[in-house]
């Protein structure tokens, strides 16, 4: 079962944002564990990980659920610097936290300080079940994501709706954004590349 | 763990994995959930909860298989979350916690008492600076996240490093690397660059100061002011409206609250009264239903053989009811005592009961004491130890010495029935050496009783005398009085000298003469040793045993009195060891002469025999068993006894040479091994005679000089005059040979001379003229080539003095013969003097000042010859013999040259 040869599973570092109370922790747990937890207490700063099946390959998947409240606001620098891909969620029964959105959608593209906004991210509105509470339409997130250039995907923590998806929407975008990236650095330092990677092998 | 393989009822589960904690970061104390797989199958299955390696069982709260909430320990760093279940084992986990120390900050509320002295001094000592208070509740001034997969340092390391700085900001003795060693460690470089810039741009945001604070928290102020101001309105308006100043309607108040206070609490004070008489009453009960338990309760502590445990419950009952008046109890504590009573003797018999442990024994004896039993446990257990000891000592003896008797019977009868159970002296030997002695057997098992049993008795006797038996008891000062001590001390000695005396008498029984009768018989009379080789082999053994033996009980650091007698009896032992081993090599080396096997070896131009090589082994043997100690006597004897063993291989030599064919008969019927020897071997007496003068010679040249080395180098004293004696016994020897073999080999040739000096009739005076050199002459030179071919061919060393020897005897015979001539005519004169001067001519090789002047004499008698003819005619014949004769007389001439 396990293979501690040189072959190295792919980890994939999702970070959760958004605003309180959106159900940022619902859907991980949902995610992780198939379980829905009813009773709401504020997340401070969680970490999950465990392996999963993207496409055929054994892949890791940590996921770093992160406060929404705003007490918390000053400590998301750090987190979001080392997240690879981003879930931003938002409420379709409330509005602030579609607007809030934006606000994180800024500071993740700060951090990350990436100038041609290729970050893996979908923008996800959570509690879809709660049709007859919506609050943002599915038109207006819709053009938010156009305007962001990302996908945007309505979820059910509750009824398990599309939760699967994100992840491995997000999951896919990340590793085809690595492969990107790889390509970029071989091109850049291809010696250097196969020297180190060899390195590994001996390792 | 399932216990049956197989089995579908319990199917092993997988370990435990925890794959995901909220949260994952957090000061000690903080509530975790950890979420995962396999993390128990119920609250009592999860036996293990690590954080970072600090056990969190007891805070945990199992919820679900996989969901168990904890609260963290004091840890600080990254660790991992090991869950332990009894049905999966020891888990793994995914994730990881991070663990932090907070510092209350001073505007934050804490829970806790914190101590301000760190950092409100250090605040107050920088109150010039701009910088705002705020700056100190940012933790993580970098900005950076501590995404580092473990630490090659550990937070020890650093402690070591660091001793003086601290990783805390706003501490006087901040130190910047330490903390970036902490808490930054596997950070990039760019990272940190990252970070510098941030921390740049936050500190730009500070330095607008105090401003920008009162600014961001510009309500919060505005809230202590309007409190203040209401306070104080508040206090002025009661100043001027009340009559009464302020702090006595305080009193009031408080006055009151007292007194609602104390109703409100009255009730519950009751019940607590309530509560506790009920509980007094209880324990009342309690203590009367343990005494009436009492005696059924010892009865089966006494059974289980929980004496401790009936100790104290008899002092409790002593202490509670020993002064009653109530008849019940009076009745019952009177049934315990009884008991007790009956426990008490039940413990003396227990105690007397041997063998048994030393702590057995000194429970029991603290358990006495504490019993508060009349007389002295302790004493008597040990009187009685002593009389166990001495007992097995004695019984080990008759036992050993009826095995003895037992075997010696069944020998004796072996012998006279069966006839050739022990032909073979071989095999007797062999089964003697594989079967020890029934001393030796003897010895090993008082040593073995004396080895287990007499260290308990010592310490529990030193325990004894230095009153540690009774610390437990402590209730009585049982201070022991010296006379026991004393009479303690004389019993181990007894035991000792007893084990010595036992001992002695099997191995030493002659130092045991000086005893009274009647107390020598007490030791038992072994067997005189007949069979000298089976008990001295096993003598090194004994000795090794003994003092292994006198060493343990030396280090039990026994008193002086009772060592000397085991001390003793080891250097008698080892004395006697020594003696009888050197017995036993002189009387091997005397019966050498059985193994003689006459094949010669040639060895630097003498012959010897395998025998001399024999000897030394033997010699040498011994020497490697025995290592010389300092006693002067011993040694004195030591080194007479080996001049005796170096000595007694001439005895051997002597007996082979001379009684051989007396005894040769005898040896081969009774010992089978010579029997490989035929007669047809044997060489003849001559022979023997060379070969054992060269063996002599070899002996005395080569071998007893390199075992006086081997000697010297064990440490024997005296050596010199050890080999002077020893050489000396060797030349006489040799002198004996030679003589003997010189008799042997001259008296033929020299009688022959007569015969033929005479033969025919011949008369000096009546001769009418020379004849030439007769026959006799060649006879008698044929002769000493012969001998000489004899000893040449076994030792030519010896040829020169060996013919020397004859020539000599020959010389001397000629010139008796010559002198006994009644005159001579001219003819016979001639003839006289040819035949003379031939055999001296021949044998001038082996001449010496003796034969010289024996011939010298001889020709003195025989009247001159002065005619030239005759002359002439003398040297012709002389000529003429010398070369009909050249071959024999070559044969002299180059081994005189030979043996130059």
């Amino acid at each position: 079962m396990s293979k501690p040869k040189t072959q190295v599973i792919p980890l994939h570092k999702v970070i959760m944002v958004g605003s309180g109370g959106v159900g940022k922790s619902a859907l991980t747990l949902q995610f992780m564990y198939d379980e829905f937890v009813e009773d709401y207490e504020p997340t401070k700063a969680d970490s999950y990980r465990k392996k999963v099946i993207l496409d055929g390959d054994e892949v890791k998947i940590d996921i770093l659920d992160t406060a929404g409240q705003e007490d918390y606001a000053a400590i998301r620098d750090n987190y979001f610097r080392s997240g690879e891909g981003f879930l931003c969620v938002f409420s379709i029964t409330e509005q602030e936290s579609f607007q809030a959105s934006s606000e994180f959608r800024e500071q993740i593209l700060r951090v990350k300080n990436d100038k041609n906004d290729r970050i893996p991210f979908v923008l996800v509105g959570n509690k879809s079940d709660l049709e007859e509470r919506r609050q943002v339409s599915i038109e207006e997130a819709q053009a938010k994501a156009a305007d962001w250039n990302v996908t945007y995907v309505e979820t059910s923590a509750k009824t398990r709706a599309n939760v699967d998806k994100v992840f491995f929407d997000l999951m896919r975008e990340i590793r085809n954004h690595k492969a990107e990236d790889g390509q970029k650095q071989k091109q850049k330092t291809g010696k250097k590349q196969g020297g180190k990677k060899k390195k590994c092998v001996i390792l | 763990i399932s216990d049956q393989p197989n089995g579908k009822v319990r199917m092993k589960r997988e370990p435990p994995k925890v794959t995901g904690l909220s949260p994952k970061e957090g000061p000690p104390g903080c509530k975790v959930t950890i979420r995962g797989e396999n993390l128990g199958i119920n609250a009592k299955d999860l036996i293990g909860v690590s954080i970072c390696g600090v056990n969190c069982l007891l805070s945990s709260d199992w919820i679900s298989p996989s969901k168990v909430i904890c609260r963290t320990g004091p840890v600080k760093g990254k660790g991992d979350v090991i869950l332990t279940t009894k049905s999966g084992g020891v888990g793994t986990c995914t994730v990881t916690f991070t663990g932090y120390f907070v510092s209350t900050g001073p505007l934050q509320g804490s829970a806790i008492w914190v101590d301000e002295s760190t950092t409100v001094d250090g605040r107050l000592a920088a109150v010039h600076r701009t910088s705002s208070p705020t700056f100190l509740e940012d933790d993580n001034p970098l900005g950076l996240a501590d995404d580092g997969s473990g630490s090659q340092l550990t937070l020890a390391d650093l402690q070591e490093m660091f001793s003086q700085g601290s990783t805390n900001l706003v501490s006087e003795d901040f130190d910047a690397v330490r903390f970036l060693l902490e808490t930054h460690q596997t950070s990039s470089f760019e990272d940190l660059k990252a970070g510098c810039q941030y921390l740049k741009r936050t500190s730009a945001q500070r330095s607008e100061g105090p401003l920008a604070f009162m600014k961001a928290n510009v309500s919060a102020f505005m809230d202590c002011q309007q409190s203040l101001t209401a306070m104080h309105d508040k206090f002025l308006k009661d100043d001027v409206e009340g009559e009464n100043s302020i702090c006595e309607s305080l009193e009031n108040t408080l006055e009151k609250c007292n007194h609602k206070a104390g109703k409100l609490f009255e009730d519950v004070l009751n019940r607590k009264d309530k509560a506790d008489s009920t509980r007094n009453a209880l324990n009342v009960l309690n203590r009367f239903k343990f005494l009436f338990n009492l005696p059924i309760n010892m009865e089966r502590n006494i059974q289980k053989g929980d004496y401790e445990i009936v100790v104290t419950d008899y002092e409790r009952a002593k202490s509670l009811f020993a002064d009653t008046e109530v008849e019940v109890f009076k009745k019952v504590y009177k049934e315990v005592e009884s008991r007790i009573d009956g426990l008490r003797k039940q413990l003396l018999e227990e105690l007397m009961i041997l063998p048994s442990t030393l702590d057995q024994q000194k429970d029991l004896i603290r358990c006495l004491t504490s019993l508060v039993s009349s007389g002295d446990p302790a004493w008597d257990c040990l009187l009685n130890q002593h009389k166990w000891l001495m007992g097995l000592l004695s019984q080990c003896k008759e036992d050993n010495l009826q095995l003895e008797k037992e075997d010696g019977d069944k020998n004796w009868e072996g012998i006279t029935k069966q006839g050739r159970v022990k032909t073979s002296h071989h095999s007797s030997f062999d089964s003697d050496k594989f079967n020890p002695p029934h001393k030796v057997t003897f010895l090993e098992d008082l040593v073995e009783i004396v080895e287990e049993d007499l260290p308990d008795f010592w310490k529990l006797g030193s325990a004894y005398c230095k009153g540690e038996l009774y610390t437990t008891g402590g209730k009585k000062d049982r201070s022991v009085d010296a006379k026991k001590e004393n009479l303690f001390k004389k019993k181990l000695t007894e035991i000792c000298r007893q084990f010595a005396y036992l001992v002695r008498a099997a191995f030493l029984p002659q130092t045991l003469v000086k005893l009274p009768h009647d107390e020598r018989k007490k030791f038992g009379v072994w067997k005189e040793d007949n069979k000298q080789d089976s008990g001295s082999a096993w003598l090194p053994h004994c000795v090794r045993i003994v003092r292994s033996l006198y060493s343990l009980l030396a280090s039990l650091e026994l008193p002086a009195v009772s060592l000397e007698y085991i001390q003793n009896l080891t250097l008698a032992m080892r004395s006697h060891c020594m003696m009888s081993l050197f017995q036993q090599a002189i009387q091997d080396i005397k019966a050498l002469h059985h193994r003689e096997l006459w094949c010669i070896q040639l060895e630097e131009n003498s012959g010897i025999t395998t025998l001399p090589l024999l000897f030394e082994n033997i010699v040498m043997e011994t020497l490697q068993l025995l290592k010389l100690f300092k006693d002067v006597a011993v040694q004195k004897q030591a080194s007479r006894l080996s001049a005796e063993m170096l000595k007694s291989f001439a005895t051997c030599l002597d007996e082979l040479t001379f009684k051989t064919d007396v005894e040769a008969d005898h040896h081969m019927d009774s010992v089978g091994y010579i029997e490989s020897v035929s007669t047809d071997n044997l060489p003849s007496m001559e022979e023997r005679l060379v070969i054992v003068l060269g063996n002599c010679n070899y002996v005395a040249n080569q071998v007893i000089p390199r075992l006086k080395e081997h000697f010297v180098r064990h440490g024997y004293p005296d050596m010199k005059r050890v080999e002077k004696s020893v050489q000396l016994a060797y030349s006489e020897l040799d002198d004996k040979l030679f003589e003997a073999y010189t008799e042997q080999k001259s008296d033929p040739v020299v009688g022959l001379l007569e015969q033929g000096m005479y033969a025919g009739y011949l008369d000096w005076k009546t001769l009418d003229r020379p004849v030439g050199v007769r026959s006799y002459v060649k006879e008698a030179i044929c002769n000493l080539i012969s001998i000489h071919a004899e000893v040449y061919a076994i030792s030519p060393a010896f040829i020169s003095r060996m013919m020397t020897k004859v020539v000599e005897s020959l010389a001397e015979e000629v010139c008796r013969l010559i002198s006994c001539a009644e005159g001579f005519n001219n003819a016979g004169a001639i003839q006289a003097r040819l035949e003379l001067l031939a055999l001296k001519d021949s044998l001038l090789s082996y001449g010496n000042a003796a034969s010289n002047s024996s011939f010298k004499e001889a020709f003195n008698f025989i009247p001159s010859v002065n005619s030239a003819r005759d002359k002439k005619y003398l040297e012709e014949e002389l000529n003429t013999f010398k070369s009909n004769m050249r071959l024999q007389l070559m044969c002299f001439n180059s081994d005189a040259f030979d043996s130059v």
